[in-house]
């Protein structure tokens, strides 16, 4: 009777503090809601809400029809993943009447959280221990670069969870695979890549570990089910790529990933990469989830190493990247708070032994550590304000007269013009990170008089709002300041008149 | 527990590989002056040290013997000066002052802590746990560069990581001879640096209560032996630093129990842990000293503990602010870790895959030695210090070597100023103290003229300070000459 009692008390408190954690987990995102998405990688977030906004217009039959045309130009950018997520925030613009922009925070919020109830549901699949899943659900929810990163306005915080519903699918089909199961699994996979394509390097590989772990080489290669997930998976990126985006996709796997493959010959590559893990994870936890993964029952170990196989090759075809943008890094969350289980499965077996005061104790102290990791991330988000930035923006968006055509060193790529400024250059001037890029990606040796006369061709104005990155280029100084007047000196930024000559 | 059993040969070569890249990581860059870790707290050894080498005839490069003996003594004793004595009686024998030589003791010290902390793992961790301590202690990148400082801590902790292990052998066979040890390893420790006093006293009453229970301890001679010897060493150098020092100045401004209700007191702390030895890895501690066996090791470590809370709460302001405070956390860390690596490592040698689990446990643990061994090069590759001697020098020249003509902004309180120029200079208030003065705010001009009164020469040798005073910096610009800058400081005149 004491023993029913207890497991009872035992699992009510594990669900209790899994509650908790997501919960803490989720309001902790949501601080400082309403400041500007400048925070994180804001070329990545504006370019989500200015595809937001022109899909909203195009969907109000209210709207100003010069509005909604200029903000369809405005959000004809580059493509790169199919806009659900801009879509998805454009419907909920319908709904409530307005723009508002945060509500791509809420629900990229909302869907990590979703994906962290899926981490712990699966995680107890995979330990059996739920004590050992809250662990790896801690680290998923309270990290502090999760919570910044997984808030932003960008494809990848629902990405993770559509992957980790992929993996929780999968392990469930690699259990029992029915045919039911199967499509299911095809399904999220789907999804994931649709999302975003890099996807496929989690999904295909997950689906090889565990179908390897489980039917073998032999019935895995002949089982119908193995080729459907797979179909599955692939069959609508596949459609939306190779017959909507052909050219586009070549182009950008001949640059991102061709060019820049040399990368991979150089020892600095590799580095950078551990000092990038560093710094948004710590090295220990990587050390201690691959001894998770070792430690995990077949199926499982099939399915995490499968996972750490992806985000391997990942980052072998996207080494640039790898090293300078840290949201690619994201699924690397769910990969750790998976791995890290089976470990913590390992020590909660053991402290079971002990006396229930130092489980207590460890518990209250992993519980201080989780609140010293969202508070920290509490104070990065309200430590910087950037409410002032679009009234900034607008007001340099005014300055350029109305219809020229002009060229512009900003930071962003213009994109913070483009949303709050409601203007597009013609032609972005490249900064010292942008030459380097294409260095490394093998392009010819610069040549600044050529690409002035190239990139000021035909235009109006010269705007400059980078002035760190203006004056480390002093032959584009000389360029302007020595030929060409200065219209307007504003508030951090300058607009010189390309149209006369000194 | 009983006496453990023979090294296997992989462990031994495993070790004398750990031990190896330990030495050589931190003999990198060995004569890089030391100004890569708490330039402050080396350079005030440094001084102690020159001015004692002085005084026993040393011949000192570039600056009058009698100046050095006068900023030797001018330095504040904190704890008895004996890293400063041997580093001294050092330069006697090699003839010259060489900074490298006190951090060569350093590490020698640490190395010598760490084959105490092997036999300690040994005793509850296994093989591949004492594998795991000696990594995390040995290649951990903050105890790298830590652990060749010329600061007493480097000393401390070996001296408390040998007392515990003397403390378990005494614990596990208690004998006269083996009582004196453990005393007098723990004494030297507390006397070392005598702020770490908790930490030793908690170490040894868990091993005296594990072993013998209160009643049994207080009846117990060679527990009372133990004890006196602990004591009686830093009893006497605080006896002598009151009455005929000036050790109780140095007592003031340490304690701020006030901190202990400012939650931001905790998370400083926390913050401190994370920069030092790593949540995580704290946390698996943690959980280590739960897996392992009752007894004196186990008592001697959760007395460590206890003693470590007591010292952070103690010293309040410090824990928070000085990493190095954090040290004794090294080897409390790598042994909590031990034991809960060998959990792990017991269950991975279980599973169905053993040769891939094997393959994963060598590969995790030789990736995570090799990336730790690359970032300490990196740090001490990235730090080149070579130039500022010089600079520092040209600096003493140019004010004359005049002490009382001198004020500024210094990261090091002055310190290479002292040690390097000769001179001793008044350091300006710092942002927070010109926040808080109500004559600053009203007129900033007059504040500065009052507090520069006297003075010739103002030295900018503090980035962050400068960041943080704009209108000093304004004013400066703005009133007085530059005559002289480089890398690590402006020189601006304020009276010919």
């Amino acid at each position: 009777m004491m023993n029913r009692i207890r497991s009872f008390v035992s699992k009510w408190l594990l669900w209790l503090l899994v509650g908790l954690t997501l919960a803490a987990g989720f309001a902790v995102r949501l601080v400082d809601l309403q400041d500007p998405p400048l925070d994180f990688h804001p070329t990545r977030q504006l370019r989500t809400l200015i595809i937001a906004r022109a899909a909203w217009l195009e969907m109000d039959p209210a709207a100003d029809p010069a509005t909604r045309e200029l903000a369809a130009s405005l959000a004809s950018l580059e493509s790169y993943e199919p806009p659900i997520l801009e879509t998805l925030i454009a419907v909920i613009y319908r709904i409530l009447g307005e723009e508002v922009f945060w509500v791509g925070r809420v629900l990229n919020s909302l869907f990590w959280t979703v994906g962290g109830l899926f981490l712990f549901l699966l995680g107890r699949r995979l330990s059996g221990n739920g004590w050992a899943a809250l662990v790896g659900l801690v680290f998923f929810m309270t990290l502090s670069f999760g919570v910044i990163a997984s808030r932003s306005l960008q494809p990848e915080p629902w990405l993770v969870m559509w992957l980790v519903l992929f993996a929780w699918a999968l392990d469930r089909w690699g259990e029992r695979p029915t045919w039911r199961r199967a499509v299911m699994v095809g399904v999220l996979g789907g999804i994931a890549v649709l999302v975003k394509v890099v996807a496929a390097f989690f999904v295909a590989s997950a689906l090889v570990g565990v179908a390897l772990a489980t039917l073998g080489w032999r019935r895995a290669w002949r089982s119908a089910q193995v080729w459907v997930v797979a179909g599955l998976a692939i069959l609508p990126v596949a459609l939306y790529y190779l017959l909507a985006q052909g050219q586009r996709s070549s182009e950008f796997l001949s640059f991102w990933v061709v060019s820049l493959s040399g990368l991979l010959l150089e020892t600095n590559f590799y580095a950078d990469w551990l000092a990038m893990v560093k710094s948004l994870t710590g090295l220990t936890v990587c050390l201690v989830g691959l001894a998770g993964t070792a430690l995990a029952a077949p199926r499982g170990r099939g399915l995490l190493a499968g996972l750490w196989l992806g985000y391997l090759l990942y980052g072998l075809v996207f080494p640039y990247q790898y090293r300078t943008h840290e949201y690619y890094h994201l699924p690397l969350l769910a990969v750790l708070g998976l791995s890290l289980i089976p470990a913590a499965a390992a020590l909660v077996e053991r402290l079971r032994l002990q006396p229930l005061v130092w489980r207590v104790g460890l518990g209250v102290v992993i519980a201080f550590a989780a609140f010293y990791s969202l508070y920290a991330a509490r104070s990065t988000l309200l430590a910087a304000d950037y409410a002032n930035e679009p009234a900034s923006w607008r007001r340099v968006g005014e300055a350029l007269p109305a219809g020229s055509r002009f060229v512009a060193l900003t930071a962003d790529y213009g994109a913070r013009l483009r949303y709050y400024g409601w203007r597009a250059p013609a032609a972005t001037w490249h900064t010292g990170g942008d030459l380097e890029l294409a260095r490394q990606a093998g392009a010819a040796d610069y040549d600044f008089d050529a690409a002035f006369a190239q990139l000021t061709d035909g235009m109006d104005y010269f705007l400059v709002t980078a002035l760190g990155e203006f004056d480390a280029q002093p032959d584009l100084k000389a360029a302007l300041s020595e030929n060409h007047p200065l219209l307007v000196e504003g508030n951090g930024f300058l607009i010189y008149d390309l149209r006369t000559w000194r | 527990m009983s006496a453990p059993v023979k090294r296997p040969l992989w462990l031994t070569l495993c070790l004398v590989v750990v031990f190896l890249a330990g030495l050589l990581v931190r003999l990198y860059d060995l004569t890089d002056p030391p100004a890569d870790f708490h330039p402050a707290r080396q350079y005030h050894s440094a001084t102690l040290a020159r001015g004692l080498y002085a005084e026993w005839g040393g011949v000192v490069e570039g600056l009058d013997a009698g100046r050095a003996m006068v900023l030797g003594n001018s330095e504040p004793r904190i704890e008895p000066p004996i890293m400063e004595h041997l580093a001294a009686l050092t330069y006697l024998l090699a003839g010259r002052e060489l900074l490298w030589i006190p951090r060569l003791y350093a590490i020698l010290f640490w190395l010598l802590g760490g084959l105490a902390l092997a036999a300690l793992a040994r005793r509850a961790a296994g093989d591949w746990g004492v594998l795991i301590a000696s990594l995390f202690y040995l290649l951990l990148p903050y105890g790298v560069s830590a652990s060749r400082a010329f600061q007493p801590d480097p000393l401390m902790t070996a001296l408390l990581v040998a007392g515990l292990w003397l403390l378990v052998r005494w614990w596990e066979k208690p004998t006269w001879r083996r009582a004196l040890w453990a005393g007098l390893a723990v004494g030297a420790a507390v006397l070392a640096k005598q702020s770490v006093v908790f930490i030793a006293a908690g170490a040894f009453l868990g091993s005296v209560l594990a072993a013998r229970g209160l009643k049994g301890a207080l009846r117990d001679r060679q527990v009372w032996l133990m004890a006196a010897l602990m004591a009686a060493p830093v009893l006497a150098y605080n006896f002598y630093g009151l009455t005929a020092g000036n050790l109780g100045e140095q007592y003031t401004m340490r304690f701020f129990p006030q901190l202990w209700l400012d939650p931001g007191f905790y998370l400083r702390w926390t913050r401190m842990i994370d920069g030092t030895v790593g949540i995580l890895p704290f946390l698996l501690a943690l959980v280590g000293l739960a897996l392992l066996p009752r007894g004196g090791l186990r008592a001697g470590l959760l007395g460590w503990f206890a003693g470590y809370l007591v010292y952070g709460f103690v010293f309040a302001h410090h824990i928070g602010t000085h990493d190095y405070y954090q040290l004794p956390l090294i080897p409390l860390v790598a042994l909590g870790l031990a034991a809960a690596g060998n959990a792990l490592v017991e269950r991975l040698l279980t599973v169905d895959a053993r040769r891939l689990a094997r393959l994963v446990l060598a590969g995790t643990l030789l990736a995570g030695s090799a990336l730790a061994l690359y970032q300490s090069y990196q740090v001490l590759k990235d730090g080149d210090y070579r130039a500022e001697p010089a600079a520092w020098r040209a600096l003493g020249a140019a004010v004359d070597g005049d002490s009382a003509a001198v004020t500024g902004i210094f990261d090091d309180y002055g310190a290479k100023s002292i040690y390097y120029a000769g001179v001793l200079p008044t350091v300006f208030p710092s942002a927070a103290e010109v926040a808080a003065d109500e004559a600053a705010a009203a007129d900033f001009a007059a504040y500065f003229a009052a507090r520069t009164e006297g003075k010739r020469f103002f030295v900018v040798a503090d980035d962050a300070q400068a960041a943080l005073q704009p209108w000093l910096i304004d004013h400066l610009q703005s009133t007085y000459p530059l005559i002289l800058e480089d890398a690590v400081y402006a020189v601006y005149q304020l009276a010919p």
